[in-house]
């Protein structure tokens, strides 16, 4: 009698250690993996690198379609292992995600530097060649249009710096493109007009 | 007949015949029969529960990256927004049936939430390119047109003695329409549309502030073209060569005998919108005036010059009215207005006079005499004829 009450005991036990065995939903997996997500979208990679960043936010949803299969099944039949793998590569690929955001973002920064101190150098060069322009009445009008025209560039200037500290590198090269396209032409301008003098 | 015992057979005979026998068919029970119905039951539950729409989600997945790799997030944002919220509702709602037991599960709201996700979001893309292939069409044809008016303003108005909030405005609306083109490039839609709107406006301002400018002065255009007609037919008649100045087109044309036979580019004063009024109004005249003296060497600080008869009668009676009525300062309707050399600067730079380069004013000077006529108009074409309309 008390052998067969341990073997049901036993029995009862065993199925008992079936069912505490299923496999866990991975909890703390699906929060690193949405938290990874985020933080890359916070690093603008949405913006510099779009490809890449929809690739992740696919990953995300692939896996957690997976879980949810998963949780379709019966319990005993449940395995988050390929879900577990596909979380894991979430957080893998959010941090080269990252990292390629912070390089593009790196790119477009220097980009607009460079631009800027360009466009700035052009200005310097622009305020130059004004000294050395015909003045009097052969270009004392043509020198006011073209120091009205300096103040322009000068402020879209201003701008830029303001775009490249507020982080908006894009927007900045396309300014500084265009402030550095018409410093450009008014120091071509100059040297026309003084090269005309000079061959007089 | 042999009888198995059952279970109340055992309560009804406390000893049995064969203890170890039952004890083993008691085992058997344990360890097999139970488990095997139990196994059968949850296998017929499991075979009987309904399979979740994993394919549905797939799709519907699948179909909202594409609308998103189709830019539906900024093109056909409503859309994307509706697609996305049904197939989070599909997801939750896959949850909830999770949560019953697998035969009480239903996944039919699940499957044509999904379902309707994937269609939502195929039109959201399909929208999308629409949206985007438009916005591309229309923005390209509106940087044409600011392209075009800005080589308008540039052909024809930049070079007149406009007004600083004109020239402002078109220096502004050019450095925009720059900014426009390199978003554009890098297909930023937004940032273009923005862009361009105010290069537009800006640059039709700057177009329609000189547009207005020239029209008053564009008003005395018949009696040039008659000045202009009388001298070609005074040279025709005299055989006789006869020189012509437009101001607007910044030419002076040499006729002989009625015929072109020399056109030079030519640089004014730098007011030279408008006839001269006065002494020092830095404008070049408008009037039907003849050469009266041939200047070289030390005659002239310009390589060669011919002198003209300004001011005439006409200049006098106008300069006497606007004096009279307080027009202008009474400082002298000035004089010494030439057509003279040192010119070629590419600016309007003299005090009034028509400036050529010094190789041309040698070929001038050789094609005239005293007496030659020389007649100075505003334009020998119409403002519209200028604006290519």
């Amino acid at each position: 009698m008390k052998k067969n009450l341990f073997m049901s005991l036993a029995a009862m036990f065993a199925m008992v250690v079936m069912f505490s065995s299923c496999a866990k939903l991975p909890e703390a997996e699906i929060a690193n993996a949405k938290a990874a997500v985020e933080a890359t979208k916070a690093t603008e990679a949405d913006r510099y690198v779009p490809a890449e960043y929809r690739a992740l936010q696919d990953s995300l949803n692939v896996a957690m379609t997976e879980i949810e299969t998963q949780n379709s099944k019966f319990a005993l039949l449940r395995s988050y292992k390929k879900a577990n793998v596909m979380l894991t590569n979430v957080v893998t690929l959010s941090n080269t995600v990252k990292e390629n955001a912070a390089v593009r973002k790196e790119e477009v920064k220097n980009q607009a530097q460079q631009s800027l101190a360009e466009a700035t150098t052009l200005v310097a060069e622009v305020k130059e060649l004004i000294t050395k322009a015909p003045k009097g009445k052969e270009g004392k009008e043509a020198l006011e249009a073209i120091q009205n025209d300096l103040a322009l560039v000068e402020a879209s200037l201003a701008e830029v710096s303001t775009l490249i500290n507020n982080g908006d590198y894009l927007t900045a090269v396309d300014k500084v493109k265009a402030a550095g396209e018409k410093a450009a032409s008014l120091k071509a301008e100059l040297e026309e007009a003084i090269a005309k003098k000079t061959r007089r | 007949m042999h009888v198995i015992p059952g279970v109340f057979d055992y309560v009804r005979n406390p000893l049995p015949i064969m203890p170890k026998k039952r004890n083993r068919r008691r085992l058997i029970l344990v360890i097999v029969v139970i488990p095997l119905i139990t196994l059968l039951v949850f296998t017929y539950l499991f075979l009987s529960a309904e399979e979740p729409p994993v394919e549905s989600v797939n799709t519907s997945q699948t179909a909202i990256s594409k609308a998103k790799e189709a830019e539906a997030g900024t093109y056909a944002p409503a859309l994307l927004e509706k697609a996305e919220t049904m197939h989070q509702q599909a997801l939750d709602e896959w949850q909830k049936q999770n949560e019953l037991v697998s035969f009480n599960r239903n996944f039919g709201y699940m499957r044509k939430l999904a379902g309707e996700a994937a269609e939502t979001a195929d039109m959201a893309a399909e929208r999308a390119v629409y949206v985007k292939d438009s916005l591309h069409t229309s923005l390209k044809n509106k940087l044409e047109n600011v392209k075009h008016k800005i080589d308008h303003f540039e052909s024809y108005y930049a070079h007149l003695p406009l007004k600083n909030t004109t020239r402002r405005n078109f220096t502004t609306a050019k450095m925009r329409y720059t900014e426009s083109g390199e978003a554009f490039a890098r297909t930023a839609y937004h940032d273009v549309g923005i862009n361009l709107d105010v290069a537009g406006k800006l640059i039709s301002k700057s177009v329609q502030e000189a547009h207005n400018y020239l029209s008053d002065y564009f008003e005395d255009l018949p009696k040039w073209k008659r000045w202009s007609d009388e001298t070609i037919k005074w040279s025709q008649k005299n055989r006789s060569t006869a020189i012509i100045v437009d101001k607007f087109a910044h030419k002076t044309y040499v006729y002989r005998s009625g015929k072109l036979l020399k056109e030079y580019d030519s640089e004014m004063g730098p007011n030279w919108i408008g006839t001269k009024n006065h002494r020092g109004d830095k404008a070049t005249p408008e009037g039907k005036y003849h050469v009266t003296v041939k200047k070289a060497g030390r005659q002239t600080k310009y390589y060669k010059a011919l002198l003209i008869n300004y001011p005439n009668d006409e200049d006098k009676a106008r300069y006497q009215k606007n004096v009279r009525n307080g027009n202008i300062p009474k400082v002298g309707i000035g004089n010494l207005i030439e057509i003279h050399g040192d010119g070629g600067k590419g600016i309007n730079w003299t005090d009034g006079c028509v400036a050529l380069t010094n190789k041309e004013m040698d070929e001038l000077y050789d094609l005239v005499r005293v007496g030659t006529p020389v007649t100075i108009v505003g334009s020998l074409r119409s403002l519209k004829e200028i604006n290519g309309m």
